[in-house]
């Protein structure tokens, strides 16, 4: 018999809407891929491959590198969204579940969705190939979408241990350590993806460092390109029996999770949102604030780490820092200034015209919400760079802030107009921005 | 199903949400053929109680049997046994209802599809995508879905609401015949009117605790204790 869930998706994929939006992310890295090369691939000017392999070499592991821990960041996201907090859970939890059957129909959906990320990877890299090295290109691109693949299988199996973790007694301490102001079990999934992205970025290390060692004439790397999808294959097989035991139990982890904040929004819930002091007489944003912290905290939390890395980039004396910084926390600022795009998928279609509210409030407020966020990736950054280097910061600074509130201005437009779609607008439109201001200034 | 053992078994059930306790020391048995209206006032533990009688939250003490399969650790199986209808039905907005109850019965291995819209009364509506459908139309397709494999246990929360007298009456009629074959049944509401036709006993909470467990009979006392 055929998977029933997989029917239900092919019908649900052929109704819905969604057709060409594979399509525009991939030619958003067209048109972004000759801004984004000088910051990308400025190791191509370093001379011909062949003529000086070593110095070719290292710049195109870091770039591969760098470019498949994106696609398994994204994936390691994709995955925590599909299993755990996808459109299916809340229509099949009101019945018996064949998990086993139901995950690969998931994974399945999920990589037909976001099979265009190794694209855009590929598109970006083209220049390698253009400019006569296809051997580096073919194995850039066996690294990435070897990642992919791992990132696909291991981000679905170690969301469902994260949720045998959540129950597990002998995790419960640790999870305590971790969980911050969070339910103990929240902190299972809060960290699971970034579990995701460990693992899978340990595998991608491995194999580019593998890609790099052949070109410059060590065989035996060829074969490091099989660790991330060996690594993604063993995941796969431990999928079907993880689901049949823990796919269900997720049901009552969220429910739990959600039932524990609402235990506390009865007592000191005002105090528990972050930056909510900036609302003052402003619902919408109070609103906003509110919604960005609870359902979509990851983001916030995720632009800190960012932030966090970006100010490692920024503390040099090296000139060439601010460029650096401004490649990495405008990627990161990027991704946290779609954020409206997600906080409208989620508010009622309805509620703002019963409430009296123009959409143009709702939007600013989205909008407000993703500059605020995007501050914890900026000021680290600023902060290195105005100790190490001095005047540099302002520019850079300036900078970001502008890419800032572009992609704000963005994401709440796409928001606004698309609702929840509006990621498919923001995302290739972003792409764009981040190119041409990492190529203007990386 | 097991005729000696009862069709669900609440023992002692406690849930507690960081400080605030939901259900307390809450205990009941449903026998197989009995409807049990679940009332109380808004902030009860009704849904809470639903859920885990659903297996959609773990209780934090007790014990808790759909047809003698324990729900903390046989959650899976036990939702084979049971048809819920929560109270905001989800469903696949781009299916039609047809299609969505044909799915029902696959994943559940059996059910009647025309049986099913006839309970629902969608007519040509049922070939209709989902996304159309107002929230009435919504909830009679939940509850469809949730008869058609015609389990022994069914659970509705708040499961008339929004369906208009007509609706209500062919659902309320369904479900006596369910409970005639044998099914149990425990609908959650506030309306306590509805359960003098349908229920055999009525179960009511106040601050997670059980106030009243009684026959559709002392439905008069029921509602004094409500109004209080």
């Amino acid at each position: 018999m055929l998977n029933p869930y997989r029917e239900v998706h092919a019908l649900l994929r052929r109704r819905q809407p969604r057709r060409m939006a594979v399509v525009w992310p991939i030619l958003a890295a067209v048109v972004a891929m000759p801004l984004a090369k000088p910051a990308l691939l400025g190791f191509l000017s370093l001379g011909a491959p062949g003529s000086d392999s070593a110095a070719f070499a290292a710049g195109f592991e870091a770039i591969v590198f760098r470019l498949g821990a994106v696609v398994a960041s994204a994936m390691a996201l994709h995955t925590y969204t599909d299993l755990v907090r996808g459109p299916d859970r809340p229509v099949l939890d009101c019945h018996p579940v064949d998990a086993g059957a139901l995950v690969k129909a998931l994974a399945l959906r999920t990589a037909r969705q976001r099979v265009y990320l190794p694209f855009i990877a590929a598109v970006l890299l083209l220049p390698v190939g253009i400019e006569g090295n296809w051997v580096a290109w073919i194995g850039g691109n066996a690294v990435v979408f070897g990642g992919w693949c791992c990132a696909l299988a291991v981000g679905y199996a170690i969301h469902l241990l994260a949720v045998w973790s959540a129950f597990s007694p002998s995790f419960s301490a640790v999870l305590d350590l971790l969980r911050g102001p969070n339910p103990r079990m929240q902190a299972a999934l809060i960290y699971a993806p970034g579990a995701v992205l460990f693992v899978v970025g340990v595998a991608l290390l491995l194999a580019s460092a593998g890609v790099s060692g052949a070109l410059q004439g060590w065989s035996v790397g060829w074969w490091f390109l099989l660790i991330p999808p060996g690594l993604g294959v063993i995941s796969w097989l431990c999928v079907p029996r993880l689901a049949d035991r823990h796919y269900v139990a997720a049901t009552a982890l969220l429910s739990e999770v959600d039932g524990a904040w609402a235990a506390v929004d009865e007592t000191d819930e005002a105090h528990r949102v972050y930056l909510d002091w900036l609302a003052t007489n402003r619902p919408e944003l109070l609103r906003a604030l509110r919604n960005g912290w609870r359902r979509l905290r990851m983001w916030p939390m995720l632009g800190w780490l960012a932030g966090f890395v970006a100010l490692f980039a920024g503390w040099s004396d090296d000139p060439a820092a601010g460029g650096r910084v401004v490649v990495v926390a405008g990627a990161a600022v990027l991704a946290i200034t779609g954020i409206p795009c997600q906080l409208s998928s989620g508010d009622p279609p309805w509620l703002d015209r019963a409430l009296g509210i123009a959409p143009s409030r709702v939007a600013v407020a989205r909008g407000m919400v993703a500059w605020l966020y995007a501050q914890g990736v900026i000021l680290p950054c600023v902060f290195a760079l105005c100790v190490r280097q001095g005047f540099v910061a302002v520019y850079v600074g300036g900078m970001l802030e502008v890419l800032a509130f572009v992609g704000a201005c963005v994401g709440s437009a796409a928001a606004l107009t698309q609702r929840g779609r509006g990621m498919w607008m923001y995302g290739p439109a972003a792409l764009l921005l981040w190119a041409f201001v990492a190529g203007r200034l990386g | 199903m097991n005729e000696q053992k009862p069709a669900v078994m609440v023992d002692d059930v406690v849930k507690k949400f960081g400080r605030v306790k939901a259900v307390n020391g809450l205990s009941f048995l449903v026998q197989p053929g009995e409807f049990i209206g679940l009332v109380g006032p808004n902030g009860a533990g009704k849904s809470t109680m639903i859920k885990m009688l659903t297996g959609q939250l773990l209780p934090t003490s007790g014990t808790i049997q759909i047809a003698g399969i324990d729900l903390t650790s046989g959650a899976d199986r036990a939702r084979g046994l049971i048809g819920y209808v929560p109270e905001e039905p989800s469903l696949y907005e781009y299916l039609t209802a047809r299609e969505m109850i044909e799915f029902v019965v696959r994943i559940r291995g059996k059910g009647d599809v025309d049986a099913a819209l006839e309970i629902a009364g969608l007519g040509d509506d049922s070939n209709r995508i989902i996304q159309e459908y107002s929230q009435g139309m919504r909830r009679k397709t939940a509850l469809a879905a949730a008869m058609v494999a015609q389990p022994p246990v069914l659970i509705l929360d708040e499961a008339l609401n929004g369906l208009d007298p007509p609706s209500a009456s062919r659902v309320l009629s369904a479900l006596q015949q369910a409970r005639t074959k044998g099914a149990a049944i425990i609908l959650s509401t506030h309306v306590l009117d509805t359960l003098e036709k349908v229920a055999t006993r009525i179960i009511m909470i106040r601050g997670g605790s059980l106030l009243a467990d009684a026959p559709v009979s002392d439905l008069d006392r029921v509602r004094g204790l409500f109004d209080d």
